[in-house]
């Protein structure tokens, strides 16, 4: 059983020296459902990062609450994996021994089992024939494939993604896109993936919310159910597939004028 | 390397030995001309001479111990002392901002001043070349250990809190090995600043050690002896360089990440 994700009127201001404090969030309420795929998507600074550290419980919000399932967040819960938007590798560990860290912390089963799972994922994100390689010797993108398997490995229930793939060029990214629905799809889970990216967006996820800056806070909720359930390639070039992104950046128009 | 580089690389060694041919040659001849006296420039000969018999004759061999004893140790109390020191103060960020003025005063302050009292407090022996050595030596290690345990990635931090890492997980798996690849940098300066230190407690009042038999030389007016010693000591700084850097090839061959940012 996946939990559900609900945010109830969380809100976050951060203390500025000597001026008003800034509101990162102004109050907001969303519930993921358990197993979904729910992109946030908006302009720099919009407080993307600072909703997902609060659910994390990487970041205490100022008011209101963040509950998994019936447990309200506190702190960072072990079945959440987190994916940053740098690879945030340990330099001095290789591939395989970035992937294991997860398995030595938070041990959520043997070694022998962690190790098994690390090595399929690395199969399954095309690291294999680079496992014993330091994280400087890969490219951008194998990085941020290395750090997704690492979030993989522990078999999180939820996975929490902060625009991972926005240091990519477009033809990674896609191709990392459809990597990513296939290594999701290994076992039911609930994502919320941060982009700046309207396509992306669209390509990923069940529902899309539209977030707006000063103060940070979420507008409209875009539920792309009538999509094809077929999330490959093909979608790219689906008449839905350009709806719903004129559809979203409609919902942006609205939101920020 | 290409034919460009080659070149460079060749040309290099030609300045390198090039350099060495002139000095010798000009020394040579001032010495020999007698345009210098004797008592401040010794032919080469002569210093080729006072090697031998110092150091190949083993004429020196108990001072050369006696200064290597004094340089290990006062760098070994020195790397230990700025360890512990570091790591505890990374933690203890109030102790450390307390102390701060005091250290900073201690650094910046010339400590081979001290010399005089310390061989007035603690004697001719070793003890007063070990004090200033390690005291040398503390503060590049010191400065880089802390710097090693406090400059970590702050997403680092978030990745292991999000794992619920705890505090000691935290120092094993991610501040030791970050602070090791700011600390390995500083070893060769804290060990060149050990031999420093040990030297000049032998100068100020010693009976053994290469720092004495500078002194003693110099008093019986045996330049080309003091001038041996002064390369013997040159050497010495390279053999220490040298000793740090296959410290860093074994980390490096050991654990290839961990040297990683080392260089
Ligand atoms: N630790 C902090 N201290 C002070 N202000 C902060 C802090 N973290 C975030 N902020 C402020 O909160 C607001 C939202 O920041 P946040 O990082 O959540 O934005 P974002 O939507 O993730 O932006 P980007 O797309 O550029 O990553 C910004 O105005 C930022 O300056
Ligand atoms: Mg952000």
């Amino acid at each position: 059983m996946v939990r559900p994700i609900t945010i109830t009127a969380v809100e976050r201001s951060f203390a500025v020296e000597g001026e008003a404090p800034v509101r990162a969030l102004a109050p907001v309420h969303l519930t993921v459902a358990g197993g979904e795929f729910l992109s946030l998507v908006g302009p720099s600074g919009c407080g993307k990062t600072t909703l997902l550290r609060i659910i994390a419980g990487l970041l205490p919000a100022t008011a209101g609450e963040v509950r998994i399932g019936d447990d309200v967040v506190r702190a960072p819960d072990p079945r959440v994996g987190i994916v940053f938007q740098k690879p945030t590798l340990l330099p001095w560990r290789s591939v395989m021994e970035n992937c294991l860290l997860p398995v030595e912390i938070m041990r959520p089963f043997s070694p022998a089992e962690g190790r098994e799972r690390a090595e399929a994922l690395l199969h399954l994100t095309g690291l294999w024939d680079f496992r014993d390689r330091l994280p400087r010797e890969l490219s951008g993108g194998m990085q941020q494939r290395a750090a997704i398997a690492r979030a993989l490995v522990p078999d999180p229930e939820i996975l929490l993604m902060d625009e991972p793939f926005s240091a990519l060029d477009e033809f990674t990214r896609e191709r990392l896109n459809e990597e990513l629905l296939r290594l999701c799809a290994e076992r039911p889970k609930t994502v919320i993936f941060v982009t700046h990216n309207i396509g992306e967006a669209v390509f990923l996820s069940d529902r899309i919310g539209v977030m707006a800056p000063r103060p940070g806070r979420l507008g409209a909720v875009i539920d792309l159910a009538t999509l094809p359930r077929q999330r490959d390639a093909g979608l790219r070039k689906h008449p839905a597939y350009f709806d719903k992104m004129a559809e979203t950046r409609a919902a942006f128009d609205e939101l920020l004028a | 390397m290409t034919p460009t580089e080659r070149r460079q690389a060749r040309n290099a060694r030609l300045v390198t030995i090039g350099t060495a041919v002139v000095l010798i040659a000009l020394w040579q001849t001032a010495a020999g001309l007698h345009l210098v006296s004797g008592l401040i420039l010794p032919p080469p000969m002569d210093v080729v001479r006072a090697f031998r018999d110092g150091v190949i004759g083993g004429m020196w061999f108990e001072d050369i111990l006696v200064t290597l004893e004094e340089t290990v140790i006062g760098f070994a109390v020195g790397l230990v002392t700025a360890l512990v020191l570091g790591a505890l103060f990374a933690y203890a960020e109030t102790v450390r901002r307390g102390l701060y003025p005091y250290l900073l005063a201690l650094q910046t302050f010339p400590k081979i001043a001290i010399a005089p009292l310390l061989v007035a407090w603690l004697g001719y022996g070793m003890a007063p070349k070990v004090v200033i050595s390690a005291l040398l030596a503390f503060f590049p290690v010191y400065a880089n250990t802390l710097a090693g345990f406090l400059e970590i990635d702050p997403a680092m931090v978030d990745l292991l809190h999000s794992m619920r890492a705890t505090r000691w997980q935290e120092l094993c798996k991610l501040r030791l090995p970050n602070a090791v690849a700011f600390i390995v940098p500083s070893l060769d300066v804290a060990l060149v600043l050990a031999l420093l230190g040990a030297i000049a407690g032998e100068l100020t009042g010693a009976t053994a050690g290469l720092g004495n038999v500078i002194t003693q030389r110099t008093f019986l007016g045996d330049t080309a002896a003091v001038y041996a010693v002064l390369i013997l000591l040159a050497g010495t700084g390279l053999v220490c360089r040298a000793a740090i850097n296959a410290t860093i090839s074994a980390i490096r061959r050991f654990r290839p990440g961990l040297a990683a940012s080392v260089r």
